[in-house]
């Protein structure tokens, strides 16, 4: 704590179909626990955790939103300096994986990075833990999928029995701060100008 | 609960017969201390006492009552009921054994009660001898009376301790006791009291003894310096029966045998620091009349010795003068460890945060500052709900943190002073219930607050109900009337199966029990039609659409209101086997039929999230009729279904309404959040959305709804149950958020803890407090037309008012100037007078009158 290293706070976004188990993710990932009451996501909360990357200690952000499509239109207030995205899809059901493609495109429409190409994503196949026979989308195609998005990192988990869930957003974190390169990386939370300096980064625009 | 005072597993064990009730007795005697003397009176008729008395002795199974050995005792220890010296109750603080227990009870009596009995003597006589060898027996003190108690000193968690200082004349020691129960500070009158008198001048002699040793190069360990007030007597005569621990984070705090978790926290360092706030301390100390000077090396000694060793006791013997700092010091010591939190870096704020809040020391924090907090020491489990609605690693901004602990501790303090009202009666302290915005409106409208007329006290029940219909079944009340009623008392819970219907528009309120009879017949054939049209149809069942719909509304029915007792049961007719899907039951499946046939109905609809929980309060209400439920929910979709359009045009149309209703009522929160980057509103989407359904417990959810479904107030009241939300949380908003991400965190855990009564009340508040302030600026406007256009503006401005209105506010108050003198009585509100300002009056948009019809 007395350490004046400098501190990093990433933000995280969550999306996928509803139902796909991404309130469920986020709180077996922050608070060990799964509970099959979640109520479904209305509008969008957050929950952070602290996780220590190599020797720096950084504080994820876990944005948790609605899976419905329409209130994607709304993403736009709290997609906004977003360091990373994971895409949640249940292998269950082929409809949720077939719908990471427009969750992607929004997102980056919405988020707007500044090198879109190059955002990082992560992939998420939740509900492993179902018997194989339900199966709908298997992990070649998904990986065939993430490697065509430009080498997605892609886990296979399940939030009910804790598999592979700490992982996954272990490797969003990763990728996420290897994006940010150390000369973008802000201290001392809260610094909202500096979230949002990103912004206007964007526009590479000049005063003069 | 890592750092909470876990209560130890031996005081549960504890045989005594009096620790579960010492812990009952304390709730009264501090509610009682905290603003009345009727436990002062119910005391003088001496009934309570000889109950408990009579009682106690049962227990013992004895016909005679036991006798207890007499420890020590001091007189003129005073509990101070109300903050009139006249209400003050003298009284005696003994250690007393029963028996051969090693259990030794800390008991205060008051004087009146053993007066003229032998007892009173024993006790003036063991406080005078200092014979510790004598045995002197009285009655043993009674368990628990209105004011008095005995408590196994085992029992005891903490002592907060505060001398006399110049401001604060007596004194005070406060018990706390594991589980969180705080008796009422006991203060000692020390100039009364004959053992103090004589410690004093004992005193007088042996510093004076100190300090000509002192002169001479002697350390003075042979002289035996006596306490310097009472509080310090008792302090040293319960060290005798207790490791007693003073606290370094804060040096009025004194921890009775504490655990070993206890004295970890309390022997580190909350902030790194953590001189300065000591320092600070020595000098407060000074400042408050410590008069004593100290020398540099005096200081230096004390700095050492708080600093160094982890949990020193204080020694009374060796550093007579060292006492508690007084209450200022300790307020002090805390907002000081609260400014640290907020001016801190991160993760040392969220550590500090929590630390204050998490660790032991947090207890008496809160119930040792001022008023509103020691209220918050009287609701048990209050911070321990509050550290698990944050959830068990889950991270909160320190800012986060702090406002919601400001909340609950001034939820709390409204809670004490809406119960002071109460006793003091309606009329007593009207003025007090102002919302914020009120006040900042008030200055700029020269209004008068309006009062609630709820009176959720009395809600309709069903004789009442059934007697607003005449043979027919017809209603003999107006519409108007009986949702006025509807509006201002509520419903029962079990007349609500009745009452909803016509609420929503499945009966209308001029129908007949025939017609309704008709209609009831008539509305299941059209349900049986709109089921059938999904449920029979295979080729539909094939298509894409009901693919899809059909799962988005299995998915969310089946996670709605599981813990309701008619959806919690798991029917294994219903599941799957291995089903991605939590289990469902007969109820969840209905509903999911009921949502089916709303979205079949017409080919446009679809199943948009937060339809299910619309539908699941109706579903128990309607008792799991279907075709009933099926209808009211339809209605209930007329009203919301702008908040489901796909663009999400309604529910930003709605966030804007609001955004403006905050600008006109409360321009400094606005102002706030616009610089949060909040004006968007977002925090509130879920409110509305569903319509608070998330927000509320599920029978909270059923009033407000009921309330809002009267259209008494308009049809967009709801939105003035938003804006009253915030205005509750608008001081802790203002004060302690800073960012989007805070105050959505902040806002959304709310949730389950709102007091939807006071909300309602506020919201009325708000809506006419709204509509005088749109009549002020129509008076304004018209008046300034008037002078520049006398024939023109005047009258538009006049007959805008009149359309816009039509419960013909504007007729009572014609855009010109107000009558002066009180108002007659409209709508059964109390109406007030409203002056123009002659200055500047904002204007109020015209798209926000739509909140007015």
């Amino acid at each position: 704590m007395s350490s004046s290293r400098r501190k990093v706070l990433l933000k995280v976004i969550i999306l996928g179909d509803s139902g796909v188990g991404k309130t469920s993710l986020m709180n077996q990932y922050v608070n060990k626990r799964f509970s099959n009451q979640y109520k479904a996501t209305i509008g969008a909360d957050f929950l952070t955790k602290e996780v220590m990357v190599d020797d720096r200690l950084v504080t994820m952000q876990l944005w948790d939103t609605a899976g419905q499509e329409r209130f994607q239109s709304l993403g736009v207030a709290f997609y906004r300096g977003a360091d990373c995205c994971v895409l949640v899809y249940d292998v269950n059901s082929a409809k949720s994986f077939e719908t990471l493609d427009s969750w992607r495109d929004e997102f980056l429409i919405q988020a707007s990075p500044r090198d879109p190409e190059n955002f990082p994503f992560v992939v998420i196949g939740n509900k492993i833990d179902m018997e194989e026979g339900k199966r709908m989308v298997s992990q070649k195609r998904a990986m065939t999928w993430c490697q065509s998005k430009g080498n997605i990192p892609y886990f296979e988990t399940s939030a009910k029995e804790a598999i592979n869930v700490e992982q996954g957003f272990q490797a969003a974190c990763k990728n996420a701060l290897q994006q940010e390169g150390e000369a973008d990386i802000y201290s001392d939370y809260p610094d909202a100008i500096k979230i949002n300096s990103h912004d206007a980064d964007q526009g590479y625009g000049c005063a003069c | 609960m890592g750092g909470g005072p876990a209560t130890p597993s031996d005081v549960d064990s504890l045989d005594d017969r009096s620790s579960e009730d010492a812990v009952e007795v304390s709730h009264r005697i501090t509610t009682r201390t905290a603003q009345d003397p009727l436990g002062a009176r119910a005391y003088e008729g001496g009934s309570t006492w000889g109950e408990r008395a009579s009682s106690y002795d049962g227990e013992e199974g004895t016909g005679e009552p036991k006798r207890a050995r007499l420890l020590y005792s001091k007189s003129k220890v005073y509990l101070h009921p109300t903050s009139y010296l006249r209400d003050n109750i003298p009284g005696f603080i003994s250690i007393v054994q029963l028996g051969t227990s090693t259990d030794y009870l800390l008991a205060w009596i008051p004087e009146a009660s053993i007066e003229g009995t032998p007892d009173y003597e024993s006790y003036v006589l063991v406080e005078l001898s200092s014979d510790s060898e004598q045995t002197t027996l009285v009655t043993p003190p009674p368990p628990s009376s209105a004011h008095a108690f005995s408590i196994p000193i085992r029992t005891l968690y903490s002592l907060q301790i505060q001398p006399p200082t110049l401001s604060a004349w007596f004194g005070s020691v406060t018990f706390s006791l594991y589980g969180g129960d705080v008796f009422p500070p006991l203060y000692f009158h020390d100039e009364e009291s004959r053992s103090t008198v004589l410690d004093r001048d004992r005193r007088a002699a042996a510093l004076g003894a100190l300090g000509a040793d002192r002169r001479e190069g002697g350390n003075g360990a042979g002289i035996k310096v006596p306490p310097s007030w009472g509080g310090e007597a008792l302090l040293g005569q319960l060290r005798q029966y207790a490791q007693i621990v003073r606290s370094q984070l804060e040096p009025s705090l004194f921890l009775v045998n504490p655990s070993r978790s206890d004295l970890e926290v309390h022997s580190t360092a909350l902030f790194e620091d953590e001189a300065v706030p000591s320092e600070a301390m020595q000098g407060m100390r000074l400042r408050n009349g410590d008069a004593e000077s100290m020398s540099a090396g005096e200081r230096s000694r004390r700095e050492g010795k708080r600093n160094s060793i982890l949990h020193q006791s204080l020694d009374a013997q060796e550093y007579p003068d060292e006492v508690g700092p007084g209450m200022d010091n300790f307020t002090f010591n805390v907002l000081n460890s609260f400014s640290r939190i907020t001016r801190g870096a991160r993760t040392a704020a969220q550590t500090a945060a929590q630390s204050v809040l998490s660790h032991p020391l947090a207890k008496p924090i809160l119930k040792n500052i001022p008023e509103p907090i020691a209220q918050f020491a009287t609701a048990p489990g209050e911070l321990t709900r509050l550290q698990e609605t944050a959830g068990v690693g889950a991270y909160d901004a320190a800012r986060v943190y702090l406002a919601k602990w400001a909340r609950v501790v001034a939820e709390e303090g409204e809670r004490a002073r809406r119960a002071e009202v109460v006793i003091s009666g309606p009329g007593g302290r009207a003025e007090d219930t102002e919302v914020g915005a009120f006040e900042v409106l008030s200055s700029t409208y020269k209004i008068t607050r309006p009062k609630s007329t709820r009176a959720s006290a009395t809600p309709i029940v069903d004789t009442e109900w059934a007697a607003w219909f005449d043979d027919h079944g017809k209603l003999m009340l107006t519409e108007e009337e009986a949702k006025k009623r509807i509006f201002q008392r509520g419903l029962a819970h079990d007349v609500r199966r009745d009452v909803w219907p016509f609420l929503l528009n499945v009966f209308p309120w001029d129908s007949n029990t025939d017609e309704r009879k008709a209609l009831r017949k008539e509305k299941t054939a059209i349900y049986e039609s709109l089921k059938a049209k999904w449920a029979n149809d295979e080729e539909l069942q094939k298509t894409d659409r009901y693919a899809e719909e059909s799962h988005r509304v299995e998915i969310d029915c089946r996670r709605t209101d599981r813990t309701h007792p008619m959806f919690a049961s798991d029917d294994e007719d219903f599941n799957q086997a291995d089903s991605p899907h939590p289990p469902s039951n007969a109820h969840v499946k209905s509903t999911q039929e009921i949502l089916l046939s709303y979205v079949f109905a017409t080919e446009s609809r679809d199943y948009v999230q937060g339809m299910s929980d619309l539908l699941s309060p109706i579903y128990v209400v309607c008792e799991g009729d279907q075709v009933m439920a099926y209808f009211a929910f339809e209605t209930l979709m007329e009203r919301m279904k702008g908040n489901f359009l796909r663009d999400q045009s309604g529910m930003k149309g709605q966030l804007t309404l609001l955004q403006g209703l905050l600008r006109t009522m409360d321009v400094q929160l606005y102002k706030h959040l616009e610089e949060c980057g909040s004006l968007n509103l977002f925090m509130c989407f879920r409110w509305l959305l569903c319509s608070f359904k998330r927000e509320l417990s599920f029978d909270q959810t059923l009033q407000l709804w009921e309330v809002l479904w009267t259209d008494y107030l308009g049809t967009n009241f709801h939105l003035f149950v938003a804006l009253a939300i915030l205005e509750a949380h608008r001081d802790v908003i203002i004060r302690y958020l800073r960012e989007f991400d805070e105050v959505l965190k902040y806002t959304t855990q709310l949730s389950q803890t709102l007091d939807i009564e006071a909300i309602m009340a506020d919201a009325e508040v708000l809506f006419v407090t709204f509509r005088q302030v749109v009549e002020a600026s129509d008076c304004q406007r018209a008046a300034a037309a008037a002078s520049t256009d006398p024939e023109k503006g005047g009258m538009r401005r006049r007959k805008l008012v009149v359309e816009k209105e039509p419960e013909e506010e504007g007729a009572a108050y014609p855009p010109t100037l107000p009558p002066k003198g009180k108002g007659k009585e409209v709508d059964g509100l109390e109406k007030e007078v409203v002056e123009l300002a002659v200055e500047e009056v904002p204007q109020v948009d015209e798209e926000l009158r739509v909140l007015l019809s």
